[in-house]
């Protein structure tokens, strides 16, 4: 646009100039047509209008007419051949008078020209010396004019530069001679002293010569008269004063010397002074001029360098013949080359060889229709690098008019960055289409932007349903742990967010999920929206309820259940099994479980675990287990193996029915509570540990191709499946498949091949890279025939732990006979496991609804509790958990366990599910054994009152005998020595018959009651006892000496206790050596809250090392001395083992006996 | 004040016997009644006035009786006045070393000491300074 604006002005420039040159010849021919007028009809003003001068002679006038009128000729826009014709002969016509007058004038031919025309007419005339023929130089003008209006016609540039300077001569000699007729100097137009130039014949040669310069000046020097620039500017002004002003000086100078004002010396010097000071002025105002010009094209330059410099893209300036001007610092970054390098050379050293050879050919055609445009559109177009390598780019050429002719910008962009961008953008978008889960995108106001096709199928809302509406309208959320504004804290926090929640479908179904949601960011950082990738988790979380259900039966089961190893331990045990054994579950699980196996039983228990080994199933094994007290449980075991964990499960009854004591079920319910606990703590432990597992657990997507070998794996795989990206190179996916799968994978693969688009679901085993399997399902598709994908994509997840869980489970419950039912509410319907159908006998064709399935229960009373219990549940979520009756379809009546869950939407039941357990067995056995209970406790009370009425009916007279003894012994002489010695043997005799049956009595209670559990204060018994102890003879001589140290409450059964304390403090103080002086009895008693340590010391008798074994016997005495039945320590034993202490004994004979008893405080066993 | 009035309740006439004469030893009563059955006593005690010398300070109670054994007596005894609850203690003096009677005996209030037969002078005077 510069360049044409510039182009614009100049040629109004040059339009102004031809102008002017019109003019000038216009006055030219004004005079001349004047003058003639003037000779013709004799006028003499127009003739000779300055008298005394030379007057124009009429052919200098005829020639300035031929001269204008070619001039106006070649001046018109549409001239034919003719016209041109008639131009040259007028020109020729001054040309051939001039040349011939000057030839004449020199006397080389006696010319003609004064002959011609007028020459009569002028000697007629008296002009004085004045009159003549042209003078030598008019002729001489009219010569040059002529050959320069003609050189203006020739089509050269040289000719058109040579009319210039013609006309420029004649400028000249017309100047010459009219600053002579200005300064009266006649030297100067009349040189050739006869003829002179006229004055107006000099002023209308100076108008054409001017004219003609001005008419064309392009092709000479005085092409500076149309430059715009700072030169033509200066030219146009200061020519004419150039001119003008020395001229002026000039004159005033001769005007001044011819009044006589000043003196020659200083009328020059004045002269000289002031062509100085004009010269200066004008060499200032040029300089300034085409300095402050300089500055602004140097900014100009530094500008467009800079822009140059700055651009973005690779700037390369190339001129017509392809040939590197310009480059700027992108360019040298992006080829490898420096500067110095590339200028001056061919564009086609940054163009690769193979495009080279047609690259000047479109160069050409740009250059034919220069225009702003990009480079190859449609076609990929590469750089060449200094090294040879090949890069994509985009190229837009934009035309440069320049001084130095047509330049071509070319702005060159790396697209390299980009291409990988698209690239991956297609990559990506392929993956995300083809993922099996839904992704959602939201924008920062929730509006749901991305809805994919795994979230239609989902959640029921087709994607145009949702998008471009709130999230919050849509979803209906239940959130498990967290509530929105904390998942919201989080967010904002870590950018994104993982966890468990509950979504509803539009038709209002529950859909647990896993949720990953995070922040979208555009280029710059800022967020844009959110991503949410939705996992659908129903699945596991179905099997984690039956688990549960499970577990609760296996936690609540009162049969004994049991996993153990073949290395002869415990696993896992429940809960009935602790308690009955009462072993903690640590000390069950570290000791091999024979050692619990009664000694007499372990041979048969051995070869039981060989068959069992081998794959039997063991049914009704009887053997006996220790408990933590030392006594024995027959146990009627039922057990299974599994060959592939080689765990095995067992189930145990214990029908050690006299085991079952009178408060039994008071015992059931206080560890019911602790059971119930005790669950609540194992399911939340379960819920952690199956968080953990979600938490770690990720799907592996993989891309293979044709021949299944890996090209991409998502980085999750490495950590789940143990093959790193390296050990798979060049393999094929399927060698890891394990070969009992192999015909099934085969099966997958060609239905794979065969159906291109297809998705597939899979679930097989892959060996993980340490050796063993993992079950994996998932979906392949065959997307080898999408170009963006060009792969078979695998979206698989580790499904082992599930399997093994639901292995678990379904071993657990075939043994246990324990279905499974679950009833959909919004459906209708009920599903029942096959072990469900089997305890109701009916076959697996019969479909079970709500209704039928409350008919099987035993009609009155039951099917009441049963329906009530569902209603319940429907109403208000409330979970059963019953032992009912049932008739199955057979007509047989069973005792079952139906436990009952719901699952609630919106306050509503909308599922039932639980599990159901053929209890017949049991029940029968605890019918029985209730009844065995009841019998056994009449006993026990009949007993109690026997043995009651027993002892005092037998203890009655013999206190009154003592009474009387006692009395007699007071009344007796004081000299009757015989009488009173008899009395004392009596006395001894009758203590001796009732201490007898006392012990008996200790005895047989021992045997029969449990072991109560009171707070024992052992200062306060130990002092009770001495109390008691007192009227035994001898008890006075002794010196007690007591410490008692009790920490804390001390939890034991205070008879069975002060049975100990009492026989041995009584043993202490009958069996004294009375040959010493000192008699000593010495009580230690220190306790905690784990056991009580009593250490009874004498210096008594002692029992001799041989007899020492045999003290603890029934019946046995080691002393002569002995007064008592042989019955006490026998008892004392007894009931330390009853209370699971220790008993053990030091003595030497004739230095005394130290007794040390361990009794355990039953703190802990208390809730 | 001299001596106690004290009663016996016990269908045993030894033992009544016996503790008669121990009693009577050491001065430990300026009156001893004998009821051979807990009716009896019972009788008497509803009819004897309770600010009288007639009513006991101290009762020594078997509890093996026919008809109204000794705890029979004893839910008796307590539907007596107030003012007869406070001034007479009840020891029970018996052949039985059950802790079942043991325990159940100590329960009600007005019972302050459990003897085991036969009664012994040792025993009187511990009661005496219990009391």
């Amino acid at each position: 646009m510069r360049k044409d604006d510039q182009l614009v002005s100049e040629f109004k420039l040059l339009d102004t100039l031809q102008s002017v040159a019109r003019y000038f010849i216009t006055i030219s021919i004004i005079i001349a047509v004047l003058v003639l007028i003037g000779w013709q009809f004799d006028i003499k003003s127009l003739r000779h209008p300055f008298p005394g001068l030379a007057p124009m002679s009429p052919i200098s006038a005829f020639c300035f007419l031929f001269i204008c009128s070619a001039f106006f000729i070649f001046d018109l826009r549409k001239r034919n051949r003719s016209a041109q014709f008639v131009g040259f002969v007028l020109v020729s016509a001054p040309v051939l008078i001039g040349i011939l007058r000057i030839f004449e004038a020199f006397h080389i031919i006696s010319s003609p020209v004064n002959l011609i025309s007028y020459r009569n007419e002028l000697s007629n005339y008296d002009f004085g010396n004045a009159f003549g023929p042209m003078a030598v130089n008019t002729a001489f003008s009219f010569a040059l004019i002529g050959l320069s209006l003609i050189g203006l016609q020739l089509k050269s540039r040289i000719s058109h530069a040579l009319s210039n300077y013609s006309a420029f001569v004649v400028f000249l000699v017309t100047l010459f001679s009219l600053i002579g007729y200005f300064y009266k100097a006649a030297e100067l137009y009349d040189f050739s002293s006869s003829y002179p130039m006229a004055i107006s014949t000099a002023i209308s040669l100076m108008l054409i010569s001017m004219g003609l310069i001005f008419y064309n000046p392009k092709e000479s020097y005085f092409s500076v008269l149309l430059s715009l620039n700072t030169g033509g500017t200066i030219v146009r002004v200061l020519i004419p004063a150039a001119i003008l002003i020395p001229i002026l000086l000039g004159y005033l100078r001769l005007l001044l010397h011819w009044q006589n004002v000043v003196k020659v010396e200083s009328g020059v010097a004045a002269l000289v002074l002031s062509i100085v000071v004009t010269f200066v002025t004008f060499v200032l105002y040029t300089s300034h001029i085409i300095n402050k010009k300089e500055v602004l094209q140097r900014s100009a330059e530094k500008k467009f360098q800079g822009i140059l410099e700055s651009a973005p893209d690779a700037m390369v300036i190339v001129d017509e013949s392809g040939t590197i001007k310009i480059i700027n610092a992108q360019t040298e970054r992006l080829f490898g080359y420096v500067r110095g390098e590339l200028l001056g050379r061919k564009v086609e050293t940054l163009i690769p060889q193979r495009f080279v050879s047609n690259h000047p050919h479109l160069r050409e055609k740009f250059t034919a229709n220069p225009k702003t445009r990009n480079m190859g559109v449609g076609l990929e177009l590469y750089g060449k690098r200094k090294d040879g390598s090949e890069f994509p780019i985009e190229i837009s050429l934009s035309p440069l008019q320049t001084d130095e002719g047509l330049q071509v910008s070319a702005a060159i962009r790396d697209i390299t960055q980009r291409k990988k961008i698209e690239e991956d953008n297609r990559f990506l978008a392929s993956i995300a289409s083809n993922i099996q889960d839904p992704v959602i995108t939201f924008d920062t106001n929730s509006v749901i932007i991305r809805w994919n096709e795994a979230a239609e199928e989902l959640l029921g809302w087709k994607s145009e349903e949702v998008i471009g509406k709130n999230a919050i309208e849509i979803f209906d959320i239940i959130y498990s742990d967290q509530t929105r504004e904390q998942i919201g804290a989080t967010f904002a926090e870590k950018g994104y967010w993982r966890g468990e929640v509950i979504y509803h479908s539009k038709s209002g179904i529950p859909i647990h999920v896993i949720v990953t949601g995070s922040r979208l960011k555009n280029s710059e950082g800022q967020i844009t929206g959110q991503l949410l990738l939705v996992r659908d988790i129903s699945a596991r979380i179905k099997a984690e309820e039956k688990l549960k259900v499970f577990e609760h039966f296996f936690n609540n089961s009162n049969d004994f259940s049991c996993i153990a190893n073949t290395d002869g331990y415990f696993e896992i045990v429940n809960p009935s099994f602790n308690r009955v054994l009462g072993y903690t579950q640590n000390e069950l699980s570290e000791i091999p479980f024979l050692e619990f196996v009664h000694p007499d039983d372990i041979q048969a228990t051995l070869q039981v675990y060989d068959t069992l080994l081998q794959g039997a199933t063991i049914v009704h094994f009887i053997n006996r287990y220790r408990k933590k007290d030392g006594n024995y449980l027959w146990f009627d075991w039922n057990a299974v193996a599994d060959s592939v964990s080689g765990k095995l499960y067992c189930i145990a009854r214990d029908f050690t029915d006299r085991k079952r004591a009178e408060d039994a079920l008071k015992e059931l319910n206080e560890e019911l509570e602790q059971e119930v606990k005790k669950r609540i703590r194992e399911i939340e432990k379960n819920e952690r540990r199956f968080q953990a597992l979600v938490e770690n657990n990720q799907d592996i997507v993989s891309l293979m191709d044709d021949s299944f070998k890996i090209i991409y794996r998502s980085p999750s795989a490495y950590r789940i499946t143990g093959w790193s990206n390296d050990d798979l190179n060049n393999t094929s996916a399927t060698i890891n498949i394990h070969p009992d799968d192999l015909e099934y994978g085969r099966g997958i693969v060609k239905e794979l091949m065969s159906n291109p688009g297809k998705s597939i679901d899979t679930m097989f085993r892959n060996q993980h890279k340490d050796g063993h399997y993992l079950w994996v399902e998932g979906t392949v598709i065959n997307l080898l025939h999408d170009e963006d994908v060009r792969a078979i994509v695998f979206n698989f997840r580790d499904i082992t732990k599930r399997k093994e869980l639901e292995d678990l489970l379904n071993k657990a419950n075939t043994l246990a006979r324990i279905g499974g039912w679950d009833v959909d509410l919004v459906k209708g319907t009920l599903y029942w496991t096959d072990i469900t159908r089997e305890i109701h006998e009916t076959g697996p064709d019969f479909v079970p609804d709500l209704e039928t399935g409350i008919s099987f229960y035993k009609e009155g009373e039951t099917r009441e509790i049963i329906t009530r219990a569902v209603d319940r549940a429907i109403e208000s979520g409330t979970p059963w958990d019953l032992e009912l009756e049932i008739v199955t379809l057979k007509g047989n009546v069973r005792w079952i366990r139906t436990i009952g869950e719901t699952e609630l939407f919106n306050g509503k039941c909308v599922r039932m599910y639980g599990s159901f357990q053929d209890i017949t067995d049991r029940k029968n056995a605890e019918v029985r054994l209730e009844e065995k209970n009841r019998e056994l406790q009449k006993a026990n009370s009949e007993l109690d009152r026997f043995v009651y009425s027993t002892s005092h009916d037998l203890r009655a007279p013999l206190k009154s005998l003592l009474g009387l003894i006692n009395i007699t012994e007071k009344s007796a002489a004081p000299d009757d020595q015989s009488l009173r010695d008899k009395l004392k043997m009596m006395n001894r005799s009758v203590t001796k018959l009732d201490d007898f049956i006392e012990e008996i009595l200790h005895y047989a209670r021992n045997a029969r009651l449990d072991v109560a559990r009171e707070e024992i204060d052992f200062e306060e018994m130990i002092k009770e006892i001495d109390g008691n102890l007192k009227f035994i003879d001898g008890a006075k001589g002794l010196k007690l000496k007591m410490e008692i140290d009790q920490k804390g409450k001390f939890i034991s059964d205070t008879r069975r206790v002060n049975v100990i304390l009492s026989n041995l403090i009584s043993n202490a103080i009958k069996y004294q050596d009375l040959t010493k002086d000192n008699l000593l009895l010495n009580i230690v008693i220190h306790s905690n809250e784990r056991n009580a340590h009593i250490e009874i010391e004498d210096n008594g008798i002692g029992i001799e090392e041989q007899n020492q074994q045999r003290i603890f016997e029934m019946f046995y005495r080691a002393t002569t001395l002995s007064t008592g039945s042989g019955l006490g320590l026998y008892i004392v034993k007894e009931v330390i083992e009853k209370l699971a202490g220790s008993i053990t004994l030091e003595s030497e004979l004739k230095k005394g006996t130290k007794i040390s008893v361990v009794i355990p405080n039953l703190l802990s066993t208390l809730s | 004040m001299e001596g106690k009035n004290v009663m016996l309740i016990d269908d045993n006439e030894i033992d009544s016997y016996v503790a008669g004469q121990i009693i009577n030893e050491i001065d430990f009563a300026r009156k001893v009644t004998n009821m051979s059955s807990a009716i009896s006593a019972l009788e008497y005690l509803k009819n004897a006035k309770v600010d009288s010398d007639d009513f006991p300070d101290i009762i020594f109670l078997d509890i093996r009786m026919p008809v109204m054994d000794g705890f029979d007596f004893l839910d008796e005894f307590l539907k007596l006045s107030d003012s007869a609850l406070t001034k007479c203690a009840v020891v029970m003096l018996t052949s039985s070393s059950d802790h079942k009677d043991i325990d159940r005996a100590l329960k009600y209030p007005v019972v302050k000491k459990f003897l085991a037969k036969p009664l012994r002078e040792t025993m009187l005077k511990e009661l005496l300074r219990f009391l």
